[in-house]
């Protein structure tokens, strides 16, 4: 019954031609095997491969295939930090205003799009969105963009935001039936957050949907006025999960505005860091929570929201967990957004403890001030974009983390500051990998890597094992139970993406990015 | 209209890029007015906005703000975020969609109430001074701007901050004020020495204590020496001698590290935030 339900979901799209190296979309409601088709390998978030061909046994067979280097005069993002698409035994990767198709089992290059930009911050690009024949991604100059997956020739673009006022746009689109979910980012001018469904196939407005709700509409009483309101931010650069069943999407969004000067916005700011479920084809609301109320810690929540079967008191449930930016996670009721787990997987200390719906309450001596308040963690958060893993097998969630301070300066002395209006400065962190028990939140093993910064997304498998960044330049597999380091290669740059793995002619991948590089992993024989 | 506004922009581009000033000059104003370069070194941040975006011509914004106190300020507030009865410029799509008055001017032309002359008769140099100083104040909002620093930091009460020094933490183990921290309040600014105090290790490349590190193989006797590189796979250090070292972490390798800067790190969980503005005015006082 649940099958014909999906199955007739998309019949739309089964109607028209398929390429050869077409998307069959159906592939998205199963975990990734000869594929990667989405940013997180599927609709889940969980970043888990079922292929074991690479395991705790014989990971230190993993050779290099082969190594891809950015070649594109006058690009200046030249960091791959978006997550790689694999369909039909094709490669599709970005950096801001470009993408290249490569194959898969050789990282050739098939074809390379430029996209010719107007403007906007070019700080990184999470990679394509495939639906069919179609890829779809966003640019710095606040454009989606529609290529023939087979040649990389432009189809249209539409704008998404305005860079007047210093939108810019660097998701990976989301494809959930015949919508492309897109979201905006833009933290400078004080602007309103929002989230949008465009058609598949002219890239048309589906649905808006706004994070900051106006007036007569719930949660614009935790706004002073509409002025705030009007100006409350909430960016909603992070990726979207989504449950057929439930037929509900969920995504983080961003801090309010204006980001660290909170004194023209009291209240909590809804529907600011939070994580929202929306319906995918109406774009209603359909809960919220919020893990950081009132935040002037530029904590965007956007952070994924990953989703998963799992047990509670011995009933069986439909969970949702986020390791957020700052420093807390949370398991929800994904049917309903209640909270069943807070808890902080690194030690922060901005929060008095929990109100009734589990939100942790924001402690003020915390929020900046003009001589500066001692805070952790830093703007760079507990998180940040790199996508955590849960891995059904070991009931584990991991998250490459921080645990940051920095001190949290008020610039701005107007009545009414505008903008960041103030910001962190200086700093010290250590870096860890933190798996956790989703239904205690309990840190079940802490890998602490030696040094601190670089931090990268992760991978889990079947075949018992997490693959992740260092802080260094090691790219390194860590047995999923125990967190004991097995495997690492230098790829000589941080690592800056997330790995992903995927089946082909027999043969389990795992790809990576680092720096300018996209290094492909391959396990020979048996 | 739409192809209208984006030869404005294309022209404007033009006369920023700076190749063709006389075709604007041409088109858009009658004497030749300082070319506009972009600021350099702004980074990231920098690249927010249109690739056109108005850049503002300091001389023209000061002309500009002279018009404002003489004909918007009363309404529209000292830093144009509104005031009495006048909406926020800074953030009116009428100014960020502006282009050197392509934008206010015919806002303005309409017939905007003003505290004197009648708005539809401003010249358009006028107009022009005008968007540079309202562009001006978008800027002062931008993590860009010069406006964008700290302000006093020194609210702490100096001799709570002595106390603490010297008491609970414990900062005599390893300072003196007339030792390594003499004059130190002289050196920095306010702000930069309670940065310095709470996060004293220097980033890459700025020298600082170096991490010393001792290595002892399964055989064979420990090395100590300067940490160069350390991961859960392999150590190297550089020894008394000068020699470069290094170890694959196998094989029951025993690492120790000392990090001189462990103190620092440890005081971050239990400093509060007022022991942090006392020592700052403390330390301030060491001149
Ligand atoms: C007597 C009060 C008053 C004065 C003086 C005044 N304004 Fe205004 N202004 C307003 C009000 C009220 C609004 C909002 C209603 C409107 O759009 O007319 C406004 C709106 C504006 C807007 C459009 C804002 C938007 O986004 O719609 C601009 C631009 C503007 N004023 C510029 C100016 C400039 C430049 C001056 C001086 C030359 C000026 N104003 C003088 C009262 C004033
Ligand atoms: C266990 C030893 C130790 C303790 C205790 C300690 N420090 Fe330090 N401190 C250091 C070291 C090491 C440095 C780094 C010196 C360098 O980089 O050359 C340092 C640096 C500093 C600096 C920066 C000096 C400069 O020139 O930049 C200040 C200021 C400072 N400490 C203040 C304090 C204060 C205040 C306390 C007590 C709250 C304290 N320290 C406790 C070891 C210590």
């Amino acid at each position: 019954m649940k099958r014909l339900k999906l199955i007739t979901a998309f019949a739309g799209l089964a109607t028209v031609v398929f390429g050869q190296g077409a998307l069959d979309n159906s592939k998205l409601l199963k975990p990734p095997t000869t594929d990667w088709p989405t940013y997180s390998g599927d609709y889940t978030g969980q970043r888990f491969s079922p292929l074991k061909k690479v395991n705790d046994g014989n990971v230190q067979n993993l050779s290099l295939a082969w190594l891809y280097r950015i070649n594109a005069p006058g690009a200046t993002a030249t960091v791959f930090k978006a997550n790689p698409i694999v369909v039909n035994g094709v490669m599709y990767v970005t950096i801001p205003d470009h993408v290249w198709a490569l194959d898969a089992r050789t990282g050739r290059e098939i074809w390379h799009h430029v996209h010719k930009s107007e403007g906007g911050i070019h700080l990184g690009n999470r990679g394509v969105g495939i639906s069919g024949n179609w890829l779809y991604f966003e640019t710095p100059d606040c454009k989606l963009v529609s290529l023939n997956l087979k040649d990389g020739k432009e189809r249209w673009q539409k704008s998404i935001c305005d860079l007047d006022q210093m939108y810019y746009a660097s998701t990976a689109p989301i494809i959930v039936k015949n919508h492309v979910l897109v979201g905006v980012s833009g933290d400078d001018l004080d602007i309103p957050g929002y989230f949008e469904s465009r058609d598949p196939e002219t890239g048309e407005l589906q649905w808006h949907w706004s994070v900051v709700p106006k007036k007569g509409e719930p949660g614009f009483e935790t706004w002073p006025n509409e002025d705030a309101a009007a100006h409350g931010g909430g960016m909603t650069w992070g990726t979207t999960t989504y449950d057929p069943e439930l037929n509900q999407i969920y995504f983080g969004t961003g801090n309010p505005q204006p980001v660290v000067a909170g004194k023209s916005r009291q209240g909590d700011n809804l529907y600011t860091a939070s994580i929202v479920a929306l319906n995918p084809d109406t774009g209603k609301l359909v809960w919220h929570f919020q893990p950081s109320p009132h935040d002037t810690h530029d904590w965007d929540n956007n952070q994924v929201p990953v989703l998963y079967d799992g047990e509670i008191n011995g009933q069986k449930k439909k969970l949702l967990s986020v390791a957020c930016r700052n420093g807390w996670f949370f398991t929800l009721d994904r049917t309903t957004g209640k909270a069943i787990v807070s808890k902080e997987y690194v030690k922060t200390n901005w929060a008095k403890g929990v109100d009734a719906k589990g939100q942790p309450i924001p402690n003020p001596d915390k929020e900046p001030q003009f001589a500066g308040a001692l805070v952790s963690p830093n703007q760079g958060g507990a998180a940040n974009w790199p996508p955590p893993a849960f891995n059904p097998a070991t009931g584990l969630f991991y998250v490459n983390a921080a645990r940051a301070f920095s001190v949290w300066y008020l610039y701005d002395t107007d009545d009414k500051p505008e903008g960041w209006g103030g910001t962190d400065r200086g700093g010290w962190s250590e870096s860890m990998l933190q798996a956790i028990d989703y239904k205690t939140g309990n840190i079940k093993w802490s890998h602490k890597w030696e040094g601190s910064g670089g931090r990268s997304g992760l991978l889990t498998t079947a075949g018992n094992l997490v693959f992740a960044g260092d802080t260094t330049t090691n790219f390194v597999a860590l047995n999923a139970s125990t967190g004991e380091p097995l495997w690492h290669a230098n790829v000589a740059a941080p690592v800056a993406n997330a790995p992903i793995s995927y089946e082909l002619d027999g043969r389990q991948y795992v790809v990576v990015g680092a720096g300018d590089m996209l290094f492909g992993f391959v396990m020979y024989g048996k | 209209m739409l192809s209208k506004l984006s030869t404005k922009y294309a022209l404007s581009a033009v006369f920023i890029a700076g190749t063709a000033a006389g075709i604007y000059a041409q088109a858009q104003a009658p004497a030749a007015r300082p070319q506009r370069k972009a600021p350099t070194g702004q980074g990231l941040l920098g690249q927010a906005g249109a690739a056109d975006k108005h850049i503002v011509d300091a001389d023209a914004a000061e002309r500009g703000k002279k018009v404002y106190i003489q004909e918007c300020i009363t309404c529209h507030g000292p830093t144009a975020r509104g005031g009495q009865g006048g909406s926020d410029l800074v953030r009116s799509l009428v100014v960020l969609k502006d282009r050197y008055g392509s934008e206010i001017g015919p806002f303005l032309k309409k017939g905007h109430q003003t505290q004197g002359s009648p708005a539809a008769q401003f010249s358009k140099e006028k107009i022009e001074d005008l968007a540079d100083f309202l562009h001006l104040k978008v800027g002062d909002t931008l993590r860009t701007s010069p406006l964008f620093r700290a302000q006093n930091v020194l609210i702490g009460d100096a001799k709570a901050g002595e106390a603490y020094f010297k008491g609970d933490g414990k900062c005599t183990q390893c300072h003196s004020p007339e030792g390594n921290l003499k004059g130190i309040g002289a050196k920095f600014e306010p702000v930069d020495l309670q940065q310095r105090f709470l996060f004293p290790k220097p980033g890459f490349g700025r020298g600082g204590k170096p991490t010393m590190v001792t290595v002892t193989p399964p055989t064979g006797p420990a090395v100590t020496g300067t940490l160069v590189q350390i991961d859960d796979f392999n150590v190297s250090l550089r020894d008394a001698d000068g020699e470069y070292r290094a170890w694959s972490r196998i094989n029951g390798l025993k690492v120790k590290i000392d990090d001189p800067y462990a103190a620092h790190a440890q005081l971050l969980d239990r400093i509060t935030d007022k022991n942090i503005h006392d020592v700052t005015a403390y330390l301030e006082t060491l001149k």
